[in-house]
């Protein structure tokens, strides 16, 4: 199948078993499936879903064959995926169920974990696919099916106006937002992705990013649409890249933190990565320092410098690093528009300008938000057209655009969206009668969320995150929070939010986490026992 | 024995995590994610621990679980330190 006649997401994938018939398409632990294997699990996954007439699908599960398969699934069986985090706070998940409306939930034993706290978000009549054993407690109405006998599907009406995913970003008022992306949408990054790199059946991509995470797109896709393998990392995996010889990576998706984070730990020596030939970064701005530091460890790879909010299917501008001279916090370029894209560049006063909110419209951007009350200020009527405002700030010259920052709170941490709005409101939610102000300050590797409680009773910061847990994931908690007995105001009687910022860059400082142990710590060489 | 050694596993997350309370024993059960324990610090504690213990974490222990609390890294540790 030619790349332009793929129109259908899961087509991508149809395309690679074409390409590599017999080859590799995942790598999971120790196990490899071909892509025979692995169609295998996708039809035996989507016959019960298809036989049901199912619409949005949830995919429970994470970093395991039913993960990748179940999402295929969904497609193949004609309805919307819908990425679930098993590892997502029991609140969100619930929330998140509920506002997509699934009619069904493909399930991992990762998965089978987070069930209970799912299941508040599931409607009567839900179906649940997995191979586990009967989960104990189903309520009534939710009804369990097994994976059916590997097959052909008869699914029929199936065009590039059919959502193919739903994720959720960060929302400022407090809940996750939901990102309805069509086939069409998504198949037109992939094809514009894979003729920028020169990969095919042979390379291995590696799979960090949970599928919750538009990146993670990608990765799946950019691998099978060419008949590659897809190599399947944890997130501690991917920050150790020299145990990872054996995997020969040939294509790294990487957030720029990810990257400064392994060169401010040591741990991205020059030519330790001698197998990788294309890196894309995406996620949050490059600086030209952590590019060269990449380019020093992977001397022999192309790296590709994408934006694009999760809004615009992945990514939908980009520029091809050079080894320029720029200093090392200098910002990369984030280049020109995909084909099929169109950009406009406004200033404050809504008029076109070099300098302004980047607004996109096109082949790759959604129509709207989940709900529609989402849209209230998001879009531009502009020239006949309907633009999405991104947000972001930029720059237009001559070699392309430059990100500047963003027009609102949202701020990238490690690579995720995150609205200080929605990081506030659970705070308060879990220190009721403190003022709350989240802040961030730059780390080592990029921004660093951080806390300050105000007034009410006296709060550890473990006893705050842990009630905040249940609603905000892992990457949406602060690194650092302190309580104080009173509000600190300026003088308009105001948060004083930059003295607020230098007393919690103190606090980092003198408590600075340090790789050494304090000499009379270290212990025999014998290691310790569990007590239990 | 077992006692000093959580002991020394517990001075080693205070040394890497600033938000830990100096003085109070941490317990078994704390979320580490909730005191600061990203997957950078993973990274570098994992590093740490292979320095001071004199073991090898083997892939199928390099996953997130490993790290979630104390308890759970402890228990990881004694099945290297015995397998």
């Amino acid at each position: 199948m030619a790349a332009e006649e793929v129109v259908l997401l899961d087509q991508w994938f149809d395309r690679g078993r074409t390409l590599a018939p017999g080859g590799p398409a995942l790598r999971v632990g120790r196990q490899t499936l071909t892509y025979e294997e692995l169609d295998a699990e996708v039809t035996a996954l989507a016959g019960p879903l298809a036989a049901a007439g199912s619409r949005r699908v949830g995919v429970l599960a994470a970093k395991s064959v039913s993960a990748y398969a179940g999402f295929l699934a969904a497609l193949r069986a004609g309805a919307c995926a819908v990425p679930l985090a098993p590892d997502a706070p029991p609140d969100r998940l619930a929330a998140v169920a509920a506002a997509a409306g699934l009619d069904a939930v493909v399930v991992d034993a990762t998965g089978a974990a987070a069930l209970p706290a799912l299941l508040p978000g599931l409607a009567p009549g839900t179906l649940l696919v997995t191979a586990l054993p009967q989960p104990a407690d189903l309520p009534p109405g939710i009804r369990l099916r097994r994976p059916g006998p590997p097959g052909p599907l008869r699914v029929t009406g199936r065009g590039p106006d059919d959502l193919a995913y739903l994720m959720f970003t960060s929302g400022s008022t407090g809940t996750p937002k939901g990102v309805p992306i069509r086939h069409r949408n998504i198949s037109a990054f992939v094809r514009t992705a894979l003729e920028r790199y020169e990969v095919g059946p042979g390379d291995r991509f590696s799979q960090i990013y949970e599928l919750t995470f538009d990146l993670s797109m990608s990765e799946l896709f950019l691998a099978w649409g060419s008949g590659a393998c897809l190599c399947v990392l944890n997130r501690i995996q991917a920050l150790s890249p020299a145990r990872l010889a054996d995997q020969r990576i040939t294509v790294w998706h990487a957030t720029p933190s990810l990257a400064a984070s392994l060169h401010n730990a040591g741990r991205l020596p020059p030519g330790c990565l001698p197998d990788v030939r294309t890196t894309v970064f995406c996620g949050e701005p490059l600086t030209s320092g952590t590019a060269r530091a990449w380019h020093g460890a992977a001397p022999g790879s192309v790296i590709d410098n994408l934006y694009g909010p999760t809004e615009a299917s992945v990514a939908c501008t980009g520029h091809v690093w050079d080894a320029d001279g720029l200093p090392d916090d200098a910002t990369v370029p984030i280049g020109r528009e995909f084909p099929g894209v169109h950009t406009l560049v406004v200033g404050a006063d809504g008029a076109p300008a070099d300098t302004g909110e980047l607004c996109l419209r096109g082949e790759q951007v959604f129509t709207g938000y989940l709900d529609p009350a989402e849209d209230e200020g998001r879009f531009l009527d502009h020239d006949g057209h309907r633009w999405y405002r991104t947000g972001d700030l930029v720059r237009r010259d001559a070699g392309g655009m430059t990100h500047l920052g963003r027009t609102d709170t949202q701020v990238k941490v490690q690579g995720y969206r995150v609205e200080i709005g929605e990081v506030s409101a659970a705070l308060r939610a879990a220190a009721p009668g403190a003022q709350v102000a989240v802040l961030t300050v730059d780390g080592d590797t990029g921004p660093q969320l951080v806390a300050c409680l105000m007034g009410g009773p006296p709060v550890a910061q473990a006893d705050v995150l842990g009630r905040a847990a249940r609603r905000l994931p892992a990457y949406m908690l602060p690194r650092m929070l302190w309580w104080l007995p009173e509000p600190v105001l300026n003088a308009n009687g105001k948060i004083d939010r930059p003295l607020l910022r230098r007393a919690a860059q103190r606090r980092l400082a003198s408590s600075a986490p340090s790789e050494s142990v304090p000499p009379e710590s270290v212990p025999s060489p014998s290691a310790p026992t569990p007590s239990s | 024995m077992e006692t000093i050694r959580y002991e020394i596993l517990e001075k080693i997350l205070r040394a890497q995590l600033p938000a830990l309370e100096r003085e109070a024993v941490i317990p078994q059960d704390l979320p580490l994610a909730t005191v600061g324990l990203d997957s950078v610090a993973t990274v570098v504690l994992m590093d740490t621990l292979e320095d001071i213990c004199g073991v090898t974490f083997p892939d199928e222990a390099i996953a997130p679980a490993t790290f979630r609390t104390p308890g759970s890294l402890w228990a990881v540790l004694g099945r290297l330190a015995s397998g």
